[in-house]
């Protein structure tokens, strides 16, 4: 006879798995309790008359159809324009501006002005446009004692996507300087006087909820947009969650904090199952690269600042010349959009052999690419890629290459969701929402099937960073010609230790290397490291258990230091910054001498394969 | 004497305590795990709104899931998508991690039945509270919970033929 209740129950913990997490603050705001201290600025939301007409014409056409789930939540920002026009002057100024810019909106882009705040004498408005079929973006304006602009877009079919009736762009801007400061490590920081966060708004939206360290705030929806305007914001303060009020419901909109420059400490999001491969694809090319075929446009069409940027970046030792271009052209992955992907065939010399593709994505905001060796990037997966982003903005840019096997590209998001990748001559570049990270990229080839998935792509600043709090110095050493470095330790923002090593060569060899740890020891026992090469200076830090580390030398040469605090530091003597002499390593000894961890101070390779 | 209201700090240390439970009750009244989290927090919103109208005849809990309860059967009723007991995915060695089909026979119960069976089982409400919950008699939940142990224990046993 089969006992059904425990047949039941131990089904149950299987049959129920329910991803939720408790959100008591979104029923706090919904019930209205515990408003005291939040601003408020309630007013009325209009929707013209003429959108509503305009909404019905589209729903009535088969696009109308396709899209009727965004007209639902975004037809103001999808069908019409929000807020109002901007002054005739403002508009010419912004089109003598767009028309000069390489990377240029399409022509007749229209600013709409639609949020003006006024703050301690200064003026902040958020002023907002559609670029083309591809975007919307948010301009922030601020005007007064200070200026400061900043601009912020989204695919605009972002909007059609699950992700709520909100969507952040811009995300604690800083404008200004505040009065406040605190230390991080070995640095002071201030605070800004203003922090400036915004998002567009779906059109039963009547107020948005956020909340940062200074407590919840709500802000009431205006032009189907909002604007939250922290004033002398503490240090490292950030807004943390935000809510969207729709009549009775509140509803909790996917948002990521925008990481500090200390990284946020915070643990990712778990990443979305990857779909397993239906057929292996190695040793891809790409054919019209190799060919040499015109494709998009050439090299000299890049403004001579961007060029110097990305025909500059050489492989190998610094120093190479620009000829280390062998062929290259740039393209662009989505028409309308002002973002070009650069693709340089490189070779490690003048006249050399074909040796790393370099990809550079440019945009208004600036350039970032990198190279890998090629063919040899695409042996294990069809696609090489990279990510752009950061700052105040709520979306990634992730861009690259990829071979002639892949015929479509998706990102996969965290959420689950799939996005379209667009894809031309074998370059991509799509802009994903930060929250919704990790995510990862899925290749199919042209009869469907998944040949590559990617490892997922987290946000930055996920790592350890340091905590508030002043770092102690450790240890002071100096070498020679007047050279001298320091270690400083001080908390790290996930419970273990910041390493800060700033080191002093002269004064083009100088800098500051930061290392923060969680609250475990992980990793090898010994985690020593040289800057320089040959090596000037040595340091690191040991796991509990070592208690002295040896520094090997090329000659057999070696000297005993003891951590203190589980750190070391050692300036390398002037008799042995020669290749012959020169450090070589460093070994971990426990108490009873045994070594239980060794590590090398031998130089990372060089991007390329040496030919 | 019995006391009146409740405070939001109670209901905090509710729900943050009892969060996975109401969820997964909810999601199973539901058919969907969404709309379970949804049925909770919506619940949980009512619930604080009208914290002062607890009478304290019962346990606040009690009261609690009656609210979480009939705001589960109410977006029961809503148009969703796929129920959360209409697959069965395979585990990575290529088994069914449901051989016996537990789950496909506990969806296809009668509402009344499957409330019962949550409430009682994963909830772990006696029936006096489950009756309270359900507003029905402590007796019925009785022979509700009866007639579906009979059920499943029948289908289980065709299926393990």
């Amino acid at each position: 006879m089969i006992d059904v209740e425990n047949t039941f129950r131990a089904e149950m913990n299987r049959m129920l798995v329910v991803d939720a997490r408790p959100d008591w603050d979104a029923i706090v705001v919904a019930a209205g309790v515990e408003r005291e201290g939040a601003r408020r600025r309630r007013r009325r939301l209009a929707v013209a008359a003429a959108l509503l007409a305009a909404v019905a014409v589209a729903l009535a056409t088969p696009l109308g159809g396709a899209i009727a789930r965004g007209l639902d939540e975004f037809s103001t920002w999808l069908s019409g324009e929000p807020g109002a026009p901007v002054s005739e002057e403002e508009q010419r100024a912004f089109d003598a501006k767009n028309r000069r810019s390489w990377l240029a909106f399409p022509e007749g882009t229209a600013l709409r002005r639609l949020i003006t705040h006024k703050v301690d004498g200064l003026t902040v408005e958020l002023l907002g446009f559609r670029s083309g079929t591809s975007a919307l973006c948010l301009r922030l304006n601020v005007s007064g004692a200070l200026k400061a602009t900043t601009l912020k877009c989204a695919p605009l079919a972002e909007l059609r996507r699950e992700g709520g009736p909100v969507r952040v762009l811009i995300a604690d801007e800083h404008v200004g300087k505040g009065n406040k400061y605190a230390w991080y490590g070995i640095d002071r920081y201030h605070s800004a006087k203003l922090q400036i966060t915004a998002g567009i708004a779906a059109d039963n939206v009547s107020d948005v909820v956020l909340r940062d360290q200074a407590g919840r705030h709500e802000v009431a929806v205006e032009s189907n947009a909002f604007l939250y305007v922290a004033e002398e914001p503490a240090v490292g303060q950030r807004v943390s969650n935000v809510w969207a009020r729709t009549g009775e419901r509140i509803v909790a909109v996917p948002f990521a904090p925008i990481p500090t420059a200390l990284g946020s400490g915070a643990r990712p999001a778990p990443a979305p199952p990857a779909p397993g491969v239906e057929r292996e694809v190695t040793g891809g090319t790409i054919g019209w690269l190799e060919r040499r075929e015109p494709r998009g446009e050439p090299l000299e069409v890049l403004p001579e600042r961007t060029r110097t940027t990305v025909l500059g970046h050489r492989p190998g030792p610094i120093g190479r010349t620009p000829t280390n271009v062998i062929f290259g052209r740039v393209l662009t992955p989505e028409q309308g959009r002002p973002l070009r992907l650069v693709v340089t065939l490189n070779a490690h010399r003048p006249g050399g052999p074909v040796a790393g593709l370099c990809t550079w994505v440019v945009s208004r905001a600036g350039a970032a690419g990198g190279c890998a060796p090629y063919p040899k990037v695409f042996a294990k997966a069809p696609f090489s890629s990279g990510m752009m982003g950061g700052g105040s903005g709520a979306f990634m840019t992730v861009h690259g290459v990829v071979s002639d096997d892949v015929d479509r590209l998706e990102a996969l998001l965290a959420d689950r969701q799939r996005v379209d990748v667009p894809l031309a001559d074998n370059a991509f570049a799509v802009d994903l929402p930060r929250a919704k990270l990790p995510a990862r990229l899925v290749a199919y080839d042209s009869e469907g099937r998944v040949i590559a998935v990617s490892d997922p792509w987290s946000d930055f600043g996920h790592g350890a960073g340091p905590a508030r709090g002043k770092a102690e110095l450790l240890w002071r050493v100096t070498g020679p010609n007047g050279s001298y470095a320091e270690l400083s330790v001080g908390p790290s923002n996930q419970g273990g230790e910041c390493q800060f090593t700033k080191h002093f060569v002269d004064r083009r060899h100088t800098g500051v290397g930061v290392s923060c740890t969680g609250r475990q020891w992980t990793g090898p026992p010994v985690q020593v490291y040289s800057q320089f090469q040959p090596p000037r200076f040595v340091s690191g830090r040991v796991r509990d258990d070592v208690k002295t580390v040896r520094i090997r030398f090329a000659d057999g040469g070696m000297t005993m230091l003891k951590p203190k605090r589980g750190y070391v530091l050692f300036a390398v003597p002037a008799e042995r910054l020669t290749e012959a002499r020169a450090a070589t390593g460093a070994d971990g000894l426990d108490a009873s001498g045994r070594v239980i961890g060794r590590t090398s101070f031998k130089p990372p390779p060089a991007v390329f394969d040496q030919p | 004497m019995t006391r009146r209201g409740a405070t939001a700090r109670e209901l905090e240390e509710l729900y943050r305590a009892r969060f996975d439970h109401f969820v997964r009750v909810a999601a199973a009244i539901c058919n969907d795990g969404d709309a379970g989290r949804d049925a909770v927090q919506a619940a949980f919103v009512s619930a604080v709104r009208e914290r002062r109208s607890f009478r304290g005849e019962g346990p606040l809990e009690g009261w609690v899931w009656r609210i979480v309860v009939n705001e589960a059967r109410r977006l029961a009723r809503e148009p969703r998508a796929e129920p959360i007991e209409a697959t069965s995915e395979r585990t990575p060695n290529g088994r069914s991690d449901d051989p016996f089909g537990v789950r496909a026979l506990v969806a296809a119960l009668p509402g009344r039945q499957r409330e019962v069976l949550f409430l009682r089982y994963y909830a772990d409400l006696e029936y006096r509270a489950i009756a309270e919950v359900l507003a029905i008699e402590p007796g019925t939940v009785a022979a509700t919970l009866s007639t579906a142990h009979q059920t499943l224990r029948k289908r289980l046993e065709e299926a393990r033929r």
